[in-house]
């Protein structure tokens, strides 16, 4: 498989069992100082970062470390919504005021104009020091250009589509989760529910108002009715010089936009959830109406820590699998790495922005950022488990799964978001209130292919 | 936006002084100094004026005939981006809603700011104090309020749903969920917030009738809604013509409510134009189509705009 | 009997009206004090040991440097060059304008009119490339100058009628006196126009406090938004913590409504005049 755009759907297994032994030998080297011919004049360095609490303390407690190794820098910070890092960030990343490291989203627009514009640092020192595209492992193939340059460096992992469970409410509607945590199918999803309604609790609870949850769903159960290889080619399809052998039309797109249908019929989710966003169906979740939510790892460190804290989630969580499409097959949980960073060439300080950011990328880097302030999963492969002791247990447990289980791409969270997310998400919301069907959705999808390929993005 | 002065100023009811002035204006309208300071204070005007308006406009027209995802130059495509948008079904519902949102929004507010302000002129205790607080809904952001009524219209959770199923009218309606109702909620907020401002408009054309035509009309025997019918309605309609067609301009516009409270959702139901085109631009990184659209509705908002002003002057004549 | 009717339906209307308007801030005020179990326990009760602490987090909260208290500076920043702009261009153009001969009085009404008619959403895409090119985004005063130009029509329109009314007698006055036209504007017409300033003023400050569709394009980064911009974030920040987020409601929305109370009587009587900020 050229261009391997499946992350992890590669046994994540086989990374984890490089883990321990590359780690011990991978580790060392990666913390070597860098080089002294930087100097030692006083700078200032600016890294933007998504306004979450998250994101915030990972860069704060990297920018810690960094200054400590080098005195004369100092990191400020400057903060972004999710709203805006897609979007007019990209106007933010090329003006002359542009932070030093920049947030990139790479399934945005932002990414695309910038690489199509050369309005970015080429990373290809970072790529190729530290053994980092080993390290990244698949993710880093897709992120070498069509010019052979990197041009973001991926920073951390999560894993969304996670169906998170309330298990005092399942106890009381009865509801016994499969052993291997996978729901069969969709029927199965539908009766869950309905037991749920029966004990005076939503079934699903979603942010269908977000722009985006409506097709992560998309994102765990289309990979279950389509091949490995078309799944790969509908990641790449939209590129002019990728031939498209799987098309939008193709029976397993139908039955998985079908089987979205049906969920949203069978009255799954939670009511007048088109109107709510992920934040409030997250407190609708933790406040205990809801039996699941549709959420992702980074929830337990975050909403469900506050929340408890705030005493409005009085239960602990547990987390199921979606359900499969095809009987026999498996959904499985799906990878983000996508908010990944990089240097604008507008930065006025970027042998130091390109210092940091091969800092943060290290395995040190990683462990004191990524997993020890932030609790979301590093980006590389080689951060020795030990060192996941700030994670919480459940999202331990998640991680076993996905080593056990897989974890697919998601096609939302790979394509560029005006022909992927931004366009698909809309449909969705269209197709669980009815006004559209899976086979026009495919139809769609399968035009817009087209005009893509033709007009570029 | 158009001053309703300018306008009012030339009903015969509104005791003019300015006439009177205008003869002796020649006297220092002929003082070449002060023409000499008018046009050197107008320069800063013009300038700014060009700079922010006439340059975007130009610079908006020149970007619907491109192609541009937000960085590099523009890549000239003649007609293409107006002939997608007449093909495109989304823009033609986002059209459609946007007009249905406008002109329903302003016909409420200037109902009711009407119902309103002739209730309060007829009876004149708390005069005052309403014309304060019913203006508290415009004072307050936009973003605030919107944000509380969304949440208010949450089902189960949302206050505006706790009230109503206290007082039996049932606790989980989901309106803003739907694609059929979601509009409504909106078209309430935009009302809510807007009254305050025409109600004081209007209240003041009310008050600029002359007690004597009142007077003369109690006498006559008139009751208060006769009075209000055949003597008020009458004398205050040019005001509140272009009191709507402002309304419909403003609500054509606007973008805070509906943003805060939908972000244009579900399914792009409430996407009104100025949402549409704002996704359009910054989340398909489209800004040659945005701009195409800001075109199309700018040119609608002008012919809206030119009919409600003729309407409201030949009212007057 | 009739008349008794009719007197008691409007008095209903104006009632049920004036609770429509209050009973949202009654219920942003309730609840920004109210600790949130109690929001979910008992929404409606009025009985309840106030959570001032709502109010500290809400004030702290957001990540970094883009708490409420700095998007209060960037409002209080671009509110006011959006003020300075459009009063200092608009004031003094307004009142000269009115010794320009009929003709070019009218041509300059015609042009100011149409500034008034552009709509904003044919604006915002062209400034933002603009103020990109200049390296002007994420500046809240170089964004008020954009509030403030865009205020410059409605404040021109409203100025100059006003000051068509200005008793003549006192310009003569001022011109017998020997003052060069400067200084009677400075000296003379200024001073007596206060009221007429602050009513029109008021009104580019309501929109320029509320607005958010040039702001939420021109301020791009967290830390230099406004309170209108910054909001639309804010309420996601505290999922359950209802109370937290109806207090960052009252912190955004009660500021304005007091100081309209206070200056009340020039705001009613700047809109009753006819004054429409846009």
């Amino acid at each position: 498989m050229k261009k391997n755009n499946l992350p992890l759907s590669t046994p994540v297994t086989a990374t984890a069992a490089v883990l321990g032994s590359a780690a011990l030998l991978l580790g060392v080297l990666t913390s070597a100082p860098a080089s002294a011919a930087l100097g030692t004049a006083p700078v200032t360095l600016t890294v933007q970062y998504e306004t979450t609490a998250a994101p915030e303390e990972k860069w704060k407690a990297i920018a810690k470390e960094f200054t400590k190794k080098y005195p004369n820098v100092k990191i400020e910070f400057s903060a972004i919504t999710n709203e805006a890092k897609g979007g007019p960030n990209l106007q933010v990343l090329s003006s002359a005021g542009a932070p030093d490291i920049g947030l990139i989203p790479l399934n945005s627009n932002v990414y695309t104009q910038l690489v199509k514009n050369k309005a970015l640092v080429p990373l290809n020192g970072i790529f190729a020091a530290d053994n980092t595209v080993k390290r990244i492992g698949p993710p880093a193939d897709t992120l070498k250009q069509a010019d052979g340059n990197y041009y973001a460096a991926p920073h951390s992992v999560v894993f969304y589509n996670v169906l998170w469970t309330n298990p005092v409410a399942l106890k009381k509607a009865g509801v016994t989760l499969p052993a291997d945590k996978h729901l069969t199918n969709v029927t199965q999803l539908i009766q869950i529910s309905k037991k749920c309604e029966k004990a005076g609790y939503a079934g699903l609870a979603m942010g269908g108002k977000t722009n985006f949850q409506a097709s992560w769903m998309f994102d765990a159960m289309m990979p279950s009715a389509v091949s490995d290889a078309a799944l790969n080619n509908y990641i790449n399809s939209y590129k002019e010089d990728e031939k498209i052998t799987a098309k939008w039309t193709d029976v397993g797109i139908l039955k998985s936009l079908k089987a979205l249908e049906q969920i949203a019929k069978g009255g799954v989710y939670q009511k007048g959830y088109l109107g709510m966003d992920l934040d409030q169906a997250t407190a609708y979740f933790t406040s205990g109406k809801s039996c699941m939510l549709l959420g992702g790892t980074w929830m337990p460190g975050g909403a469900f820590e506050a929340d408890t804290k705030a005493g409005t989630m009085k239960f602990t969580p547990g987390f199921a699998v979606l359900p499969s499409v095809v009987t026999g097959n498996r959904s499985t949980f799906t990878p983000y790495y996508g908010d990944a960073f990089g240097v604008p060439t507008k930065s006025k300080n970027q042998e130091w922005a390109l210092e940091l950011l091969r800092y943060s990328v290290s395995d040190e880097g990683q462990r004191i950022g990524v997993l020890e302030a932030s609790g979301n999963f590093p980006a590389v492969n080689t951060v020795p488990k030990s060192a996941y002791t700030k994670i919480p247990k459940i999202v331990l447990d998640v991680l076993s799964h996905v080593e056990e289980y897989g974890a697919k791409s998601g096609w939302t969270s790979e394509v560029p978001g005006a022909y992927g997310q931004a366009f698909l998400n809309p449909l969705i919301q269209k197709l669980q209130e009815g006004k559209t069907t899976a086979a026009q959705i495919g139809k769609d999808l399968q035009a817009e292919l087209l005009k893509v390929r033709k007009n570029g993005l | 936006m158009t001053s309703l002065k300018e306008v009012q100023s030339k009903e015969s009811q509104h005791p003019k002084q300015g006439r009177v002035f205008r003869s002796k204006k020649k006297k220092i309208g002929l003082d070449g100094t002060n023409i000499r300071s008018a046009k050197f204070a107008l320069i800063p005007v013009f300038v700014l004026l060009f700079l922010f308006l006439g340059l975007p406009v130009i610079n908006s027209i020149q970007l619907s005939f491109s192609r541009w995802g937000g960085l590099g130059p523009l890549e000239p495509v003649g007609f293409q981006n107006y002939t997608d948008l007449f093909a495109d079904e989304q823009m033609r519902y986002s059209s459609r809603i946007t007009v249905l949102y406008a002109f329903s929004v302003a016909i409420g507010v200037v109902a009711i700011a009407t119902v309103l302000a002739a209730a309060v002129s007829a009876s004149v205790r708390g005069h005052k104090i309403y014309k304060v607080i019913w203006f508290f809904p415009g004072i307050a952001p936009p973003t605030a309020v919107a944000i509380f009524w969304s949440s208010g219209f949450q089902p189960e959770t949302g206050i505006v749903n706790t009230i109503l199923g206290k007082i039996g009218l049932g606790g989980d309606h989901a309106w803003l969920a739907s694609s059929e109702t979601a509009l409504y909620p909106v078209i309430f907020v935009g009302i809510w917030s807007a009254v305050g401002f025409a109600f004081l408009v209007i209240l003041g054309a009310i008050e600029q009738i002359p007690i004597s035509v009142r007077e003369a009309a109690t006498v006559d025997g008139a009751n208060i809604r006769q009075q209000f019918f055949k003597i008020t309605l009458p004398l205050i309609r040019p005001v509140m013509l272009i009191m709507l067609t402002l309304q419909i301009i403003w609500t054509f516009n606007g973008f805070t409510v509906v943003w805060a409270m939908t972000t244009g959702g579900p399914a792009d139901s409430t996407s009104i134009l100025p949402i549409l085109a704002y996704k359009e631009a910054f989340r398909f990184g489209r800004f040659g189509t945005a701009a195409a659209m800001a075109v199309i509705a700018g040119i609608f908002l002008m012919i809206i705009g030119s009919i409600g002003i003729r309407l409201s002057r030949s009212e007057q004549r | 009997m009739p008349r008794v009717l009719g007197k008691f339906f409007s008095n209903l209307g104006v009632l049920g009206w004036t609770a429509l308007v209050l009973l949202p801030f009654f219920f942003i005020m309730l609840f920004g004090t109210k600790p949130t179990s109690q929001i979910y326990a008992n929404p409606l009760g009025v009985i309840y040991s106030p959570a001032w602490s709502n109010f500290s987090n809400a004030w702290n909260a957001g990540a970094g440097d883009s708490t409420m208290g700095v998007w209060f500076i960037n409002t209080f920043l671009l509110v006011g060059t959006a003020l300075v702009v459009s009063l200092g261009v608009a004031v003094p153009a307004a009142y000269f304008t009115i010794f320009l001969p009929p003709k070019a009085n009218r041509r300059v009404m015609v042009t100011v009119l149409a500034g008034t008619v552009v709509p904003a959403i044919l604006l915002v895409i062209p400034f933002f490339k603009a103020y990109n090119q200049f390296g002007m985004l994420n500046k809240p005063i170089a964004a008020g100058v954009a509030y403030g130009v865009l205020a410059i029509p409605t404040t021109f329109l409203l100025m100059n009628r006003f000051f068509v009314d200005f008793p003549r007698e006192i310009l003569e006055a001022g011109l017998l006196d020997g003052l060069s036209n400067l200084r009677i504007f400075r000296r003379l017409v200024l001073p007596l126009s206060v009221g007429q300033i602050v009513s029109v003023g008021i009104l580019t400050l309501i929109w320029a406090w509320g607005d958010s569709q040039i702001a939420i394009v021109l301020l791009q980064s967290q830390e230099s938004q406004p309170i209108s911009v910054g909001m639309l974030s804010f309420a996601g920040d505290f999922t359950t913590d209802l109370g937290t987020t109806f207090a960052g409601l009252s912190i955004a929305a009660i500021p304005p409504v007091i100081l309209y109370i206070i200056l009340s009587k020039y705001v009613t009587k700047g809109i009753a005049l006819g004054g429409i900020s846009k």
